[in-house]
């Protein structure tokens, strides 16, 4: 059965902005992030009833944006071609950890996710975009905090790879450019 | 580029190993929760005594809630409701949205099962202390500016299935709806009401001699709304707010007290705070007619 629109209502008004900064902060692109925002709550008032509690409201409506953000993501285009682009694109739109040289370090995880498998993925956002500790990730994906540490450390040694041959990639593209 | 990567994949180690904050300092996460009145009445406190004791979080929070208000005044309800109440009826049923893929890809000791049949059973035992405690039931409603005092009480009326806030003071009709949200940090509520008669009337705790444990945080929404009667004048409601449980039975003597001195404005009118009855007195008033 689906939500009064009193429900739905009040579903939007207490975590909203929750969400819609969360999809922000894990896309890096306001529009996107707004539309991510509305599909995470259209899915949610759609599939009400798929809500059983054995996790909160937020808890529910947090694992449908991941879904969806990881959707959005592994269907961007260019991506590779966005990280080149990203000094000349506008700052601010995330609200993650402080930028490490010119390209922010959100940017690197969000670029080398796309190839990782769905729990790393996962684990990733938790981490990186959300902030949460080994020991909160833990609870909420329901794996011990050494577990976590370890797929975590699986993460970083994929993405260093594929950063490895993606930095290559943009040196090559460089001098093609400049011949 | 080969230093950048470098530095890069620095910061990523790095932060791969970043120490967990200190014990008892709230994570992001944990303020994110906080702010939207999700956290259980324990933590919520812990996380409210934590912001008060350290700045930097506290404007961590100011900022969050600014991102809130910026949000809900730029794509309010009212405006977008109605297109995504169609977007969503125009998607097909999708199972659950929320499914996670199985993060159980490492082989565990036989020991663990029996360990965490342990800690399930104890979580469950824990689970229905919870569900057994008087905890009212968070339920959403428009999120109201946050951080100023006068905003511990807000009031709203509900009009055509939508919760409009009201100042205090404003002017109602009986039969209207109200709804209260409460930004507190303490864990303890008990509601006491004052129509223009000088009826003292209960409205939480629903049951019981205490007050009421409460999810304490920002704009946490009350249990359902209470319908305003015939009875004439103001109807004052006053929120008693404390770390522990009050017996409801000395607030109501209190309050009674009052208004057989002063009458029911005289409830308006009185300092509670300096009462001493609870660390934290909110009052706020309606008025009825037309």
């Amino acid at each position: 059965m689906p939500p009064t629109d009193v429900q739905a209502a009040r579903l939007y008004h207490q975590y909203g902005a929750l969400i819609h900064r969360r999809c922000r902060r894990i896309l890096r692109d306001d529009e996107e992030a707004w539309d991510a925002t509305q599909e995470v709550f259209a899915r949610a008032i759609r599939s009400w009833d798929s809500w059983d509690g054995t996790a909160s409201r937020l808890t529910w409506l947090s694992r449908i944006a991941t879904n969806h953000c990881l959707n959005v993501i592994r269907d961007r285009q260019g991506r590779r071609a966005k990280l080149d682009q990203r000094q000349a694109e506008r700052p601010g739109a995330g609200t993650g950890p402080s930028a490490h040289g010119q390209v922010e370090l959100l940017d690197i995880v969000r670029a080398v996710m796309d190839g990782m498998d769905p729990d790393l993925q996962r684990l990733a956002i938790l981490y990186w975009f959300d902030e949460m500790t080994q020991q909160e990730i833990a609870v909420e994906v329901g794996l011990s905090v050494p577990t976590v540490r370890k797929r975590l450390r699986v993460f970083v040694d994929r993405a260093r790879k594929q950063l490895r041959s993606g930095f290559e990639s943009q040196i090559i593209r460089a001098i093609r450019a400049e011949q | 580029m080969t230093t950048l990567d470098d530095e890069t994949m620095d910061a990523l180690e790095r932060m791969l190993t970043r120490p967990d904050p200190p014990p008892g300092a709230p994570t992001p996460w944990t303020l994110e929760r906080y702010i939207a009145g999700d956290l259980a009445a324990a933590e919520a406190r812990a996380v409210g005594e934590a912001l008060r004791e350290d700045p930097d979080l506290a404007a961590r929070v100011e900022a969050l809630c600014a991102d809130d208000a910026a949000f809900e005044a730029a794509r309010p309800w009212d405006a977008v409701g109605a297109a995504l109440l169609a977007r969503a009826a125009a998607l097909p049923e999708s199972g659950r949205p929320d499914a996670v893929p199985d993060f159980d890809l490492l082989p565990r000791r036989s020991w663990s099962k029996a360990l965490w049949l342990g800690t399930a059973g104890a979580a469950a035992i824990l689970a229905l202390v919870f569900l057994f405690a008087p905890q009212p039931p968070v339920d959403p409603t428009p999120a109201p500016n946050r951080y100023k005092s006068s905003d511990t009480l807000q009031g709203f009326v509900l009009v055509e299935g939508h919760a409009e806030r009201i100042d205090a003071g404003a002017r109602l009709v009986a039969g209207d709806r109200v709804q209260f949200r409460v930004s507190t940090p303490h864990g303890y509520l008990a509601l006491l009401g004052v129509d223009g008669t000088g009826t003292v009337s209960r409205y939480l705790p629903v049951g019981g001699e205490q007050s009421a444990a409460f999810a304490p945080g920002n704009g946490v929404p009350l249990p359902d709304s209470l319908e305003l009667d015939a009875a004439p004048g103001p109807e004052v409601f006053l929120a008693f707010l404390s770390d522990e449980p009050l017996l409801v039975e000395d607030l109501e003597r209190a309050v009674h007290d009052v208004v057989q001195d002063a009458g029911s404005r005289g409830v308006l009118a009185e300092d509670w705070t300096a009462a001493g009855l609870a660390p934290q007195v909110s009052v706020f008033h309606v008025e009825k007619g037309d």
